[in-house]
């Protein structure tokens, strides 16, 4: 439906604004809308409602004449703009494009962030893993533990193997996630103009979010060795020195690699849409 | 398929609409779905001359709109024929005849 009403104001965009113009314009739409729904409630899909109602939409020359407006006011521009419109409809209608309305590309761009969300998380886990057997071990140092030192590395050791698989496993999904949009990278596809709006739009918006995120990501990593740097000039050879200090180190770059990895998950989708533009 | 020449039927669209509108006063996408149906299908009309149509035969008078809320609350310019767009319909009727006999002489299939 938008995508008939932005039809119908690029149409429009070049007559004069007058009273005449306003209700024709207006009378125009209330027939679009009731083909539109029409078709819809006949069960026909929204694109091909939207192709079949623009390609019966007509020619805007016709409103000119009959509301007597001058020929340079309406006929020259306007007459560019039909036939602009007429290779639009057409690209919806027949050139074989597929159509990414907003509702899919909204999807479209869910299921990215989503997918990313899960690289990072696996990612992330898998720099976790180191720090388990080094915390198992560090722990079983620690006097009162020492019992049962033998227990915590063999925790520790587990953890190693758990959070990899947890990670590998979220890898896994996270391509599983992005397969059902291959069809974006090798079909030939286009968006409206609405939806290229929208994600600009988003895009612009999204920068700030992105750019924070990157940065965060970046400082984690760089600071992950200050505590190690910091219990160690501290304590000499006890827990946190030897273990809470460098597990810190695969903490800190665990989650700093998320962060930058996640941080241009909205971006990258909204240029593959905009590509298709 | 041989499609309908829109230069041709262009001065009769007038008098297609006037004959929906002798019968019962109607709106702009009714107008078209019938014209649709009663053609069988073959003709289409498009909404630019759809309208370009109603704004010519108001002016002339033969028509005058008024707004109407539908049954579903959407507000919608009726259109209902006046005694002079009778008139105009009879005489665009007889043309036709007329239109027809003299055509009919040239054509050879």
């Amino acid at each position: 439906m938008e995508v008939l009403k932005n039809y119908l104001e690029t149409m429009f965009a070049k007559m004069p604004e007058t009273e005449d113009v306003a209700r024709a314009k207006q009378e125009l739409w209330s027939m679009m809308e009731d083909k539109y729904n029409e078709l819809i409630a006949e069960g026909k899909h929204e694109n091909e409602a939207i192709g079949t109602v623009i390609s019966e939409f007509g020619n805007l020359e016709e409103i000119s004449e009959s509301l007597g407006l001058k020929k340079d006011e309406a006929k020259e521009e306007p007459k560019e703009f039909s036939l602009e419109n007429r290779t639009n409809s057409e690209q919806i209608n027949y050139s074989g494009k597929r159509l990414v309305a907003l509702d899919e590309a909204l999807a479209y761009i869910s299921d990215v962030t989503a997918s990313r969300f899960l690289l990072g998380l696996g990612v992330m886990f898998c720099i976790f893993a180191p720090a388990g057997p080094i915390l198992g071990s560090g722990l079983g140092n620690v006097f009162f533990l020492r019992l049962i030192s033998g227990l915590l590395n063999g925790l520790g050791v587990t953890l190693l193997f758990v959070l990899s698989g947890i990670g590998v496993g979220l890898i896994v999904l996270s391509s599983a996630r992005k397969k059902e949009w291959k069809y974006l990278r090798k079909k030939e596809c286009c968006i409206d103009y609405e939806t290229r709006d929208y994600v600009k739009n988003e895009k612009d918006i999204n920068g700030v979010r992105k750019s924070l995120m990157l940065s965060l990501g970046i400082v984690l990593c760089c600071i992950s060795v200050a505590p190690v740097v910091f219990f160690g000039t501290i304590f000499d050879g006890n827990f946190f020195s030897e273990a809470l200090g460098p597990s810190m180190i695969f903490l800190l770059t665990g989650i700093g690699v998320f962060f930058i990895l996640f941080s241009s998950a909205k971006e990258d989708a909204y240029k593959k849409l905009l590509s298709l533009g | 398929m041989l499609e309908i020449s829109s230069d041709v039927i262009r001065g009769y669209n007038d008098t297609i609409i006037l004959f929906f509108l002798r019968k019962e006063p109607s709106y702009g996408y009714e107008i078209s779905k019938n014209i649709r149906a009663l053609s069988k299908e073959k003709y289409l009309i498009k909404e630019t001359t759809l309208y370009s149509a109603f704004t010519r035969l108001e002016k002339n008078g033969y028509i005058s709109s008024f707004s109407m809320e539908a049954e579903n609350g959407k507000k919608r310019t009726y259109y209902r024929i006046t005694d002079e767009g009778r008139k105009y319909y009879q005489e665009k009727c007889e043309e036709w005849q007329l239109t027809k006999e003299v055509i009919e002489n040239f054509i050879s299939v």
